[in-house]
């Protein structure tokens, strides 16, 4: 056995590629993580950060100048037995939500369906719809505000030279929210507009042409096709809407401050006065979080309830 | 290979990281500055040169940048603050100033506000007379007694409503200029309704009577039923209504401020005149949501000749002024606030302070006491139309922002001045009678509450918050 030497064994050629899959593998997830690390740390710096300081904020009673003072869930226990504010304004939102998202989902979808049809100046209206939303709030605030005007507003005056009783819109505690409403479905349709208008064109023709071989007529083919296959489009823009509309703060900020009253107090801007009026930060996380949770737990409920409905 | 691939990846999550640290920190130079230089003996301005050479022994002080936050009103604010500003940094010229300008006194409240809560404070702040209240009463303004004393500024040199910005013996501002809130009336509606201007020498008083009187006479109904020109705006912001509990003999807080007023009956009684003012025939005021939409609705209504009075402290001539040219717009004169049992009438303040957090007080406290004391910089208050100066010395000049009658208005206003009286404030002002009880209100001047039910129910949950401890 003297003089006998152990030759190196070579790999195989599968051997080759397994090693230089692993550290292919290992170079692009090395890759990948670098690529995704200022996102990563964007969402860590602005979302989680900010979030597990709001829950920590809100076992606290703080001014936003003093030191913070842990008060454990004396802010939770005042939220839920003694803020009649707090009721107002979760009521409040509840109804803004209630009224905002069927009414802005369904003038979307059917203005959707209008545009979605070969007709001329299709790209103006698109256009239009749109721009409510790309406009400033503050400039909405203001050109609606003088609308609903009851001394000088322009729909007051139609309804004066018509006849009609006097819409109070924005003065009265019975109409002032569901004024806003009014504004933040007319600032909404654009974008759900467009989603909708989306959706639709992701549709086959040919299952419009199979139905109508089978004597489909028009609503039928609403009802059987266009509704069922643009439901996760729907359930999209169901999900962002009430999200956006539990979150309602800039029209009520700049409209109504709240009033008459507390007739558009929601809790967004109750959240507002809390933490930036009132220096009661720590009252305002707290309430902060329990919308965050509500939101939560309300976008899993639909998303549960989505398998019975949604079709993809 | 494989090292130099994990050392450039290593490298560059590292870079990423110190990119985005060094975008989110504080842009401030505190870190490697020098301690801040010791106060001069004086501001006076620094004495001309002269043949003797300079010590050449004394080290010039260090740069420093100091961050002075204001907000703006009509463009005729950053003009006056950064003409002073100018002078100021020509004596002090390691000095330098910069501005954080807020489009209006809310937005500048929440902006200080969130500066603070992140600890990089501005220097030098203009506020209001119950923002002042609401930051000092929580540690957010610097205690200027000491440096008061030590540099010999007394208050005696600054208008009486100085003391608005002193608690418990404590000053935390200094007055900028601060001013009675009047009676601005339209000459020419008056004119043309063949009525008597409101008073003839300067420390006349006139009557709610006469007030009434004449808002009704001047106010017209159009074919269809609907009031065209009104007499008077609507008196609904808590500075509207509080002299008018005052001169109706009541007030809207206890003396030890620790319990509501506005279920007295003198109370009420003032709050159903002003409401019947917008809601009972003969309607005088447009109703309390064309206020919301103030700078347009109201501003147009003065403007075309649509509104006869309006009720404004220093502010109200820049309604009517053109900030170019500094003419009036508009034929308007100055009444004192009208009275009902006593003259009464609430005195303004808006003051600078500095923030309790800053890194430089001494430089801020330079500036604030230059903005304050400084005879040229508190004229340069009146003669831009911005409000009556806070100096003594400088009100003394005379100038004035009325461009009409200077003598009389200035007589009508000091005449104002006198019977002045400041607000109340306490520590829940904001909450209370900005909050709680302007909520009560806003149902009261729509209708919707009866006068009795919005005072007593504004009494009541403005008495809860009282007994509630301070955050």
């Amino acid at each position: 056995m003297a003089g006998a030497t152990t030759q190196p064994v070579q790999p195989s050629g599968w051997q080759k590629f397994l090693n230089w899959s692993r550290r292919w593998k290992v170079r692009s997830t090395l890759w990948g993580y670098l690529f995704l690390t200022p996102n990563i740390l964007g969402f860590l710096v602005f979302s989680i950060f900010p979030l597990l300081f709001a829950i920590g904020m809100s076992f606290t009673r703080w001014d936003l100048i003093s030191d913070p003072t842990f008060v454990g869930l004396e802010n939770y226990q005042k939220i839920f037995l003694d803020d009649e504010g707090f009721i107002i304004s979760v009521k409040n939102t509840l109804v803004f939500t209630a009224i905002s998202v069927p009414a802005g989902t369904i003038i979307s979808l059917v203005l959707a369906n209008a545009l979605n049809q070969k007709i001329r100046g299709t790209t103006f209206y698109r256009t239009a719809y749109f721009l409510p939303i790309v406009s400033s709030s503050v400039a909405v605030a203001l050109v609606w505000g003088w609308l609903f005007n009851p001394d000088f507003g322009l729909i007051n005056t139609f309804l004066h030279k018509l006849g009609l009783p006097m819409f109070k819109g924005l003065a009265s505690s019975a109409t002032a929210l569901i004024s806003i409403v009014i504004v933040s479905v007319w600032r909404g349709i654009g974008p759900s507009t467009v989603i909708f208008l989306a959706g639709l064109q992701g549709i086959s023709e040919e299952l419009y042409d199979a139905a109508k071989i089978d004597g489909a007529n028009s609503p039928q083919l609403f009802r059987h096709i266009t509704l069922p296959m643009l439901s996760p489009t729907t359930f999209f823009v169901i999900v962002v809407s009430i999200i956006g509309s539990f979150q309602v703060f800039d029209l009520v900020y700049m409209m109504t401050g709240g009033g008459p009253g507390r007739a558009t107090y929601v809790i967004v801007y109750y959240i507002y006065q809390h933490a930036f009026r009132w220096f009661s930060m720590g009252y305002g996380a707290s309430i902060a979080f329990i919308l965050f949770i509500v939101i939560l737990i309300l976008t899993l409920i639909q998303l549960r309830l989505s398998g019975r409905w949604v079709h993809y | 290979m494989k090292w130099k691939k994990a050392g450039l990846f290593l490298c560059s999550a590292l870079l990423i990281l110190t990119l985005i640290l060094t975008a989110c920190a504080p842009a401030t130079e505190e870190a490697t500055e020098a301690p801040p230089p010791p106060p001069p003996e004086d501001t006076e301005p620094a004495p001309e040169p002269t043949d003797v050479p300079e010590p050449t022994e004394v080290p010039p002080p260090e740069p420093v940048t100091i961050r002075i936050a204001f907000w703006e009103l009509f463009g005729i604010i950053e003009p006056r603050v950064q003409a002073a500003v100018d002078r100021f940094t020509e004596l002090y010229p390691h000095i330098t100033v910069e501005f954080i300008i807020s489009p209006d006194a809310f937005t500048h409240r929440d902006t200080v506000l969130t500066m603070m809560a992140a600890g990089d404070p501005p220097d030098v702040l203009w506020s209001g007379d119950s923002s002042i209240w609401d930051f000092a009463y929580r540690g957010a303004l610097m205690d200027l007694t000491p440096y008061m004393e030590r540099d010999g500024v007394d208050s005696s040199i600054f208008v009486p409503a100085v003391e608005e910005a002193s608690i418990e013996g404590k000053y935390y501002a200094l007055p900028d200029h601060s001013g009675p809130l009047m009676v601005y009336y339209n000459r020419d509606m008056y004119d043309a309704a063949g009525l008597e201007y409101p008073i003839t020498n300067p420390t006349d008083e006139w009557t709610w009577d006469t007030f009434l009187a004449n808002a009704e006479a001047i106010t017209q109904v159009g074919a269809d039923g609907r009031v065209e020109t009104f007499g008077m705006d609507p008196w609904t912001i808590w500075f509207h209504w509080l002299p008018t509990i005052w001169t109706f003999g009541g007030d809207v807080i206890n003396d030890a401020r620790t319990e509501s007023r506005l279920n007295e009956p003198e109370a009420i009684a003032a709050m159903q005149t002003i409401t019947d003012t917008m809601l009972t025939d003969p309607i005088v005021a447009p109703s309390s949501t064309a206020f919301t939409e103030l700078g347009v609705d109201l501003l147009t209504l003065l403007l075309t000749q649509r509104c006869a009075h309006l009720g404004a402290g220093a502010w109200g001539p820049s309604l009517f002024t053109n900030p170019a040219t500094m003419e009036p717009a508009i034929n308007w004169g100055l009444a004192p606030y009208p009275t009902e049992v006593v003259p009464a009438t609430v005195n303004g303040f808006v003051g600078w302070a500095a923030a309790a957090g800053s890194q430089h007080p001494e430089e801020a406290w330079m500036l604030l006491k230059f903005l304050s004391t400084d005879v040229e910089s508190q004229r340069d208050v009146a003669r831009r139309g911005i409000g009556h100066p806070g100096l003594l010395e400088a009100y003394a000049y005379g100038d004035f922002m009325m461009a009409y009658q200077p003598d009389t208005d200035l007589d009508i206003w000091l005449h104002s001045a006198e019977r002045s009286s400041g607000v109340p404030y306490h520590a829940q002002w904001t909450r209370t009678v900005e909050g709680v009880v302007t909520e009560e209100f806003s149902l009261m001047f729509v209708g919707e509450k009866t006068v009795e039910e919005a005072m007593a129910d504004a009494a009541t949950r403005m008495n809860e918050i009282l007994a509630q401890p301070l955050e």
